[in-house]
């Protein structure tokens, strides 16, 4: 018996003796060294390029929204929102860890790029050259789409468009500006002249999404002539359409419109859903109003004349939301205006809300006297507070978030031809199409909207200005148009007013410059000044002309540092 | 067992070398144990010859001798030798007394066991009877002061949470684990996985020497477990229970409502209507107390074992089966635990013999979903003035829908169970005297099974027009299985030889542990029924799942060998190899050896005359060990993660691949390097012992993510970087004496080790948070700004730099550091005129320095009595948040901040004004006003125990009672604000489960 346990014990020891029992791989994860070898394999790694599209800040909003409300002058945030609030209140650094993250984020959608056109060709044999060009380019318009963010953000940034293994061939110096932009042009132009008219599948790239980067970027630039063209092809190309309500655009029922190019997709059930609701909702609904508009952005819409409301003639400071263009309550909550089945008043003596139906609901926490962190300035985004979520599943807003659009195309062509001082009727056709749809009506039916006519390029200048103010805002374009137009300097180091205290008695109306600037020097006893020092981004700082860029995050300068190496920081002292 | 193992051993060699004498008295005689009983197996020696015998199975012996002036040397292991001068006597009986202390036991070691006397690394023994002694049901946590330079920190009150995190002299790594290797009767485990009162010992190896056996996974020190077995003789049933109540050792108290309003300034005429109205209207005017609220349940816990031990020569068994319940101060915490074992001693022939061992337990923890955040940090927090619960018996809204009992009570609960198997079949075979093999062989299975209910309370969000709402928005339900197997094969041969006054033990082994671990997840929500907590309930339109597996091995050849020269000279060498699949092929293997020697200076003929020194013992050793519990069983490759970088193309999800990581091919194990230093000492017949050792670790090539550029677009890569050296003491002092029936005994243990980083690669420092890791420091210090204390007056704020916000006197006043170079020698020398993130500085060391703790037992006449004192003599607690800060988030007011706050009539107070502060404000930041001092004295244990005589038991049947109370953290003395626990985390923010104290009453009868 002895021999036989011997024996049995035995076996067990040899069989485990194998050596190959250290040989090891990894039972749910490929490596490098086999992958990119098939179509399936490609497009894997594509799409893992496309989802860094899906970019979250505070309360998991698209951080084109962070950016939007931190530091401009059309919005204002509560909480941590990847530096930008830090940086709206002048209290960011070099250190500030949202702009890490950014920079990071925008890094490591490049590198799933690099890595996915890098090695392309192990799959040559077996994939379809005509698949591997279009796998190819769609990656390299998502590269420049990245690229665009930290050239405009960060000014000069390290390019590269090679994987790197290595972390010491990865301290690059800063590549300038310009230089990034030609290539990225390039390769957009490269892009669109081969990728499909239509997408292959919705939400992926296809020829008019790189064309219209294409003139972002050369608008953004000051590339006017390059910009112009882009744009141009994609209006020719006649794919797209603006979608016919504007307001709808942004809520559920406007998902999968053809004015939306490329999105930033959620979905009850795929990965993290922005808190819409929480941050931008009303407090009376279980929303946190930390995201909200600011009273000059309100003051931006023009009234329903087509002129700004301190020249305007039907603009009444008593009523300041009637007679305006529809887009003021398309995407912004206004006082005494329904939203999720109760009437919204922010007043500080409103210390009880009412439903719609006008019955008494119970105390108003949407005034700022009732609970503190109530809307800032007495408004709340409409625009993707999405009214179901609001009233149920806060935390499930799943909207698509639009990054690219229809009517910006129509912009961007309107801009650069006016710049070129080229206003023909093709300019004043794409402005006035934006405008029609803001009212719900064709560009033909001159009647029912305040049409565009040429007044001249300096002219025509505040209203491009004006135009993409509104029609763009909360969308993440205002940080980089007021940096384009130098104008952050004066917008944003301003006090922040409330909306107006004693509507019945208003009479005064705030100065609106060329730029589109609110002044409400003279008049500010008008509105409502909240002063909780709880809402540091109020306190608005801007460290001209240093704040024009973000610094590069100093983590960055100290590992570069730590290895021998340097890169550059901005200048303007950090 | 090991007493009869040894007389044997002793027998052997006495019977090899006995001789006749020619002229020569015959003297004969019995010896006795203390308690009369014949001692079989004693020796008998004549002193100053080579002559000697040993005592038969009736304590009888028969010995010749040169003459009457010949003197007997008698010995048993475990009690004092005694020597007698034979005189005109033929029958010489002896009576042995029991040596008390611990020099003369066996101590388990790596891959086997020796006595205390020879050993030469630094091992510390921990009697299983010190563990079942205290009402607890992680093992882990009743080491808190059992051994020096064991450090067990237990921070939680939790049930089924409330284990120790044990740390063997101080914290060597950063970026991999810090937790000792445990291994249970051999195979690695987890010390918590054990019932406690199935442990027969504990040996707890520290220095290099003792557990470099263990190889690349020793460096953090290793525990050993044993556990009880059956003994030769009757069958015994035993049946052990206790039961008892639970109660939080310290919380926080508050202010109520009305001192509330008036602390937050509140309008006289409000506070008097609100006065008013208390006592007739409490769901308008609340005067809630939510601390008094939560801790509502009376913490109800017992504990059920019984077992059978007993055996013949040839099979002895112990199985044992026990029940553990465990309750809670709090609504829906619990921990139960079903355990069994069977251990079995099987005998085949004189040359072979098995065990065969099975252990399964089943543990099953409750808690609610809501988390420590909602429901603890919530009560810490929450203001007076909100309503709990309305009188019609509905939730109150508290603040913002945050509810803390509530989520508790009504949030879901989290149902986590641990299931566990383990079988272990060993073989011993000795073919030749002195020879031994032995191959262990020991599958083990568990599976975790997750079961996570996030479920919908409703809350009356205003009372008057009773509207109500639903908090969260939307329920869920999310199922975690995992399930990991480990196979454990070890093959020993050892062999032992005697040449004269030289002693060999050799010992050489394989070992090969193979581990597959994965997991599978799913979630739904929306759960129209939320009584049907199971996945099917749930609506399909948020369903999601995952799962994840891995692997992997480790193969070791390893060897020891022990010398002893007559055991006064002692030598041990260690060396074993490593190979594991977690490093590439070329760095997969390495070699970590150790060397010990030891001098008993008591056995030298030098000493023979000095009476009162029993034993002493120097000891020195040195040795490498590694770590391969790096985190990543995949380092070294660049894996591609798959459905983890998704998208959404037109109406489906699409699945993406990324590399997240940059790969580290170099990557190998980190080293530690230990010296010891030592010197044991039995006094006064062994009565009094002590150790004292003295030891430096170094570790060296500890893994850091050291940064790589953003650039990169991936993850740094964990690299061997840094260095960390740990130096310290361990001091321990025992005695134990009997007068008559009265026996005592006192153990004192005293420790410190001090932490240092030594090399951060150039690197410098690594902040996280209010945590600092820098060269020079400590790891983990913590980081924070320097105060003046407080600002007196106006004048005061505008004439100093800015600070953070708008300033009133009594806000916080911090030192504005020198951090600007102007003299360009590299050395700030001037300050910048503005606080920021700059002027932080190290502000304390929150890991426990000055350890010590005293043990105080005696018995009499069947009572029996032990206390337990355990203290920490330094550590810093920074704390934050609900936890401390007055006002903080909208939040209360402690009573004692009403006392020890600034106010303009008192200036020279510790805390700043009470004010509203919020994350960011002046005061609500890491400075040195909120770091304590958490130094403590506790009363760990007191246990009082009757042991019924036996004249009674008799008459009852039963061979033995014992009946006991306990009480496990009775006091808790230290000098931290009143209601904060010293024991609470670093950086806490009131989101903990507080120690409770255990009242407990047992019975232990045996059949």
């Amino acid at each position: 018996m002895k021999t036989s346990i011997l024996f049995i014990l035995m076996t067990f020891m040899i069989a485990s003796c194998n050596q190959d029992i250290l040989d090891l791989e990894s039972l749910t994860q490929p490596t490098d060294a086999t992958f990119f070898s098939s179509e399936e394999e490609l497009e894997l790694a594509l799409t893992g390029v496309y989802n860094s599209l899906i970019w979250l800040g505070g309360y998991t909003l698209p951080v084109q929204v962070n950016m939007d409300n931190g530091a401009t002058d059309i919005g204002l945030l509560r909480g941590g929102f990847v530096g930008f609030d830090e940086l709206g209140a002048g209290s960011h650094s070099a250190s500030t860890g949202g702009f890490g993250s950014v920079y990071t984020h925008l890094y490591r959608g490049i590198g799933r790029a690099n890595n996915l056109i890098n090695n392309l060709d192990r799959a040559a044999d077996v994939v379809p050259a005509e698949r591997m060009d279009q796998i190819m380019y769609e990656a390299m318009v998502l590269r420049a789409y990245y690229y665009h963010y930290l050239v405009f953000l960060f000014g000069d940034v390290p390019y590269t468009d090679q994987l790197i293994a290595e972390p010491t061939e990865a301290l690059l110096p800063r590549t300038p500006k310009e230089e990034v932009i030609n290539i990225l042009l390039a390769d957009l132009s490269e892009a669109a002249a081969s990728l499909p008219q239509e997408p292959r599948e919705p939400n992926r790239v296809f020829k008019d999404v790189a064309l219209t980067l294409h003139s972002r970027i050369a608008l953004y630039a000051g590339r006017y002539e390059e910009a112009a063209t882009s744009a141009l092809q994609v209006i020719e190309g006649g794919n797209l359409n603006l979608h016919p309500d504007y307001e709808e655009l942004f809520t559920p029922q406007g998902e999968g419109s053809s004015e939306a190019m490329l999105v930033m997709p959620f979905r009850d059930g795929f990965g993290p859903t922005p808190n819409f609701a929480v941050a931008q909702g009303s407090r009376n609904r279980g929303g946190y109003s930390t995201v909200v508009p600011t009273q000059s952005m309100i003051d931006s819409y023009e009234a329903s004349d087509g002129l700004a409301i301190d020249e305007s003639t039907v603009y009444d400071p008593s009523q300041p939301f009637d007679n305006r263009d529809p887009r003021l309550k398309a995407s912004i909550i206004t006082p005494q205006s329904e939203w999720a089945g109760l009437i919204f008043e922010s007043h500080p003596d409103s210390l009880t809300v009412r439903n719609a139906d006008g019955t008494l609901r119970g105390a108003n926490n949407d005034s700022r006297i009732v609970i503190w962190p109530a809307a800032f300035c007495g408004y709340l985004w409409k625009k993707y507070t999405n009214e179901a979520s609001q009233l149920q599943n806060r935390f499930w807003s799943d909207t698509d978030f639009i990054l690219m659009r229809y009517a910006e195309v129509l912009l961007n062509y309107a801009e650069a031809k006016i710049e070129l001082n080229e206003i023909d009727e093709t300019v004043l056709d794409a402005l006035n199409t934006v405008k029609a749809r803001a009212y719900g009506v064709q560009v033909g039916e001159t009647d029912a909207y305040p049409v565009v006519t040429n007044t001249g390029q300096a002219t025509m200048r505040t209203l491009i200005k004006r135009e993409r103010k509104v029609e763009l805002a909360n969308e993440g374009f205002r940080l980089f148009d007021i940096r384009r137009w130098n104008i952050a300097e004066k917008v944003m180091p301003v006090t922040l007013y409330g909306r107006i205290l004693d509507e019945e008695n208003a009479t005064m109306v705030p100065d609106i410059d060329e730029d589109g600037f609110v002044s409400y020097e003279g008049i500010e006893s008008q509105y409502d000044l909240n002063t909780d020092a709880r809402f540091p981004n109020a306190t608005r700082v801007f460290t001209n002309p240093r704040d024009y860029l973000l610094p590069i995050p100093q983590a960055e300068i100290d590992t570069y540092r730590a290895n021998g190496a340097s890169i550059t920081q901005n200048p303007g002292g950090y | 067992m090991k007493k009869l193992v040894l007389s044997l051993f002793v027998m052997a060699i006495l019977v090899g070398t006995n001789t006749a004498f020619s002229q020569s008295i015959t003297v004969d005689g019995t010896v006795f144990d203390e308690n009369e009983n014949p001692l079989p197996g004693a020796s008998i020696l004549v002193k100053n010859t080579a002559t000697g015998t040993v005592s038969d199975l009736e304590g009888k012996y028969q010995i010749n001798v040169p003459g009457p002036e010949s003197v007997l040397v008698v010995s048993f292991l475990g009690y004092f030798k005694q020597e007698v001068e034979v005189g005109t006597r033929n029958t010489i009986d002896v009576n042995l007394k029991p040596d008390m202390s611990d020099l003369s036991e066996v101590v388990v070691v790596g891959y086997g066991d020796q006595r205390r006397v020879n050993l030469t690394g630094s091992v510390e023994s921990i009697d299983g009877a010190a563990i079942a002694r205290q009402p607890v049901f992680q093992a882990s946590q009743a080491l808190v002061g059992l051994a020096p330079g064991l450090t067990a920190i237990q921070d939680s009150g939790q049930p089924g949470d409330d284990n120790a995190t044990l740390r063997i002299r101080g914290t060597g790594s950063l970026g991999a684990s810090n937790d000792p290797l445990v291994l249970i009767d051999g195979i690695q485990g987890s010390i918590d996985n054990i019932d406690p009162a199935d442990i027969e010992n504990i040996s707890v190896l520290k220095d290099a020497a003792a557990s470099s056996i263990y190889g690349s996974r020793g460096s953090n020190g290793v525990i050993l477990v044993t556990t009880k077995r059956g003994q030769t003789g009757a069958m015994k049933v035993s049946y052990s229970a206790y039961a008892g109540l639970q109660e939080i050792q310290t919380v926080p108290t508050y202010l109520g409502a009305i001192d509330f309003l008036r602390a937050t300034n509140t309008d006289e005429d409000i506070i008097n209507d609100y006065q008013q109205n208390m006592a007739t209207n409490p769901d308008l005017y609340p005067d809630t107390d939510w601390m008094d609220l939560l801790f509502s349940e009376s913490g109800f816990q017992q504990y059920h074992n019984l077992s059978v031990s007993g055996g013949t020569e040839n099979i002895r068994l112990m199985g044992s089966l026990s029940y553990t319940d465990q309750g809670s101060n709090v609504v829906n915490y619990n921990f139960k635990r079903y355990n069994g074992r069977f251990n079995s001693d099987i005998k085949v022939n004189d040359k072979l013999n098995l065990n065969f061992d099975l252990n399964f337990r089943k543990e099953m923890t409750t808690e609610p979903n809501a988390g420590h955040q909602q429901v603890f940090r919530q009560a810490y927090r929450i203001d007076p003035t909100q309503v709990a619960i309305h009188s019609d018996g509905f939730w109150g809204d508290g603040w913002g829908g945050l509810n803390p009992l509530a989520a508790s009570q009504d949030g879901g609960l989290n149902r986590n169970e641990d299931n566990y198997f383990r079988g272990l079949m060993k073989l011993n075979y000795n073919p030749v005297k002195d020879f031994r093999i032995s191959i262990t062989y020991s599958p083990e299975y568990r599976d975790l099974f997750d079961r996570n209910f996030n479920k919908m309370y409703t809350t009356y969000l205003d009372w008057e027009t009773k509207t109500t709402r639903n908090i969260p928005d939307r329920n869920s339900l999310s199922n975690t299985n995992r399930r990991i197997f480990e196979e454990n094969l070890i093959g020993l041969v050892s062999y032992t030889k005697r040449l004269q006054d030289h002693n060999f033990t050799v010992l050489a082994g394989y070992e090969m542990i193979k581990n597959n671990d994965s997991r599978i997840f799913a979630s739904r929500t929306d759960f129209i029924i939320d009584r049907f907590e199971q996945l099917d309930a749930g609506a399909e339109t948020n369903m999601r799942n995952g799962g994840y597996a891995t692997h992997s091995s480790l193969v070791s050849y390893f060897s020891r060998l022990n010398y002893n020269y007559g055991d006064k000279y002692l030598f041990e060498a260690n060396v074993r190899r490593d190979a594991s699949s977690r490093f590439a092929p070329e760095n997969r293997v390495s070699i970590f050896p150790s060397f010990s020697v030891g001098w008993r200076l008591s056995e030298e003929n030098l000493f023979s005359t000095v009476d009162f020194l029993s034993e002493l013992k120097l000891r020195a050793s040195w040795g490498q060990l590694g770590n391969q519990q790096i985190g990543s069983d995949f380092p070294y490759t660049s894996n591609i993660l798959l459905g983890d970088s998704n998208f959404i193309f037109g109406n489906s999800i699409a699945t993406g691949a990324s590399q997240n990581v940059l790969a580290n091919r170099n990557i190998r194990w980190e080293t530690t390097e230990t010296t010891n230093f030592a010197i044991d000492a039995g006094i006064l017949n062994n009565r009094l012992t002590m150790t004292a050792e003295y030891y430096v670790r170094r570790t060296e090539d500890i893994l850091l993510a050291l940064p790589v550029p953003m650039v990169v677009g991936l993850s740094a890569p964990q690299q061997n970087a840094g260095t960390v050296e740990n130096r310290g003491f361990d001091l321990s002092l025992g005695w134990r004496d009997a007068i008559g029936q009265f026996t005592y005994g006192a153990n004192m243990n005293f420790s410190d080790v001090k932490n240092e980083v030594v090399d951060l690669a150039g690197l410098g420092q690594i902040i996280s948070g209010n945590s600092i890791t820098k060269v020079g420091s400590p790891i983990g210090s913590i980081f924070g700004y320097e105060t003046y204390g407080m600002f007196q007056s106006q004048e005061e704020i505008n004439n100093s730099p800015n600070q953070f916000g708008a300033l009133i006197p009594g806000n916080i006043r911090y030192v504005d550091q020198l951090t600007v170079d102007n003299s360009g020698d590299g050395v700030p020398d001037t300050s910048d005129g503005v606080i920021n993130p700059d002027d932080r500085i190290i502000i304390g060391n929150p890991f426990p320095r000055y350890t010590y703790a005293l043990n105080l037992n005696t018995a009499f006449k069947g009572f029996d009595f032990a206390i337990m004192f355990q203290g920490v003599g330094k550590r810093d607690v920074y704390l934050q948040g609900d936890a401390i800060w007055p006002l903080f988030n909208a939040g209360k007011v402690q009573d004692w901040h009403m006392e020890e706050s600034w106010t303009p009539q008192r200036t020279d107070a510790q805390f700043p004004v009470v004010s509203p502060t919020s994350s960011g404000s002046n005061d609500a930041r890491a400075g040195d006003t909120w770091v304590f001092d958490a130094s403590y004295l506790s009363i760990r244990n007191i246990t009082l125990g009757y042991t019924l005589p036996e004249s009674t038991l008799e008459r009852m049947k039963v061979s033995n009672l014992r009946v006991y109370s306990s009480i496990q953290n009775l006091a808790n003395f230290n000098k931290l604000p009143k209601g904060t626990n010293p024991l609470i985390p670093n950086g806490s923010d009131g989101a903990l489960y507080p120690i409770v104290t255990a009242y407990t009453f047992g019975v232990n009868v045996t059949f």
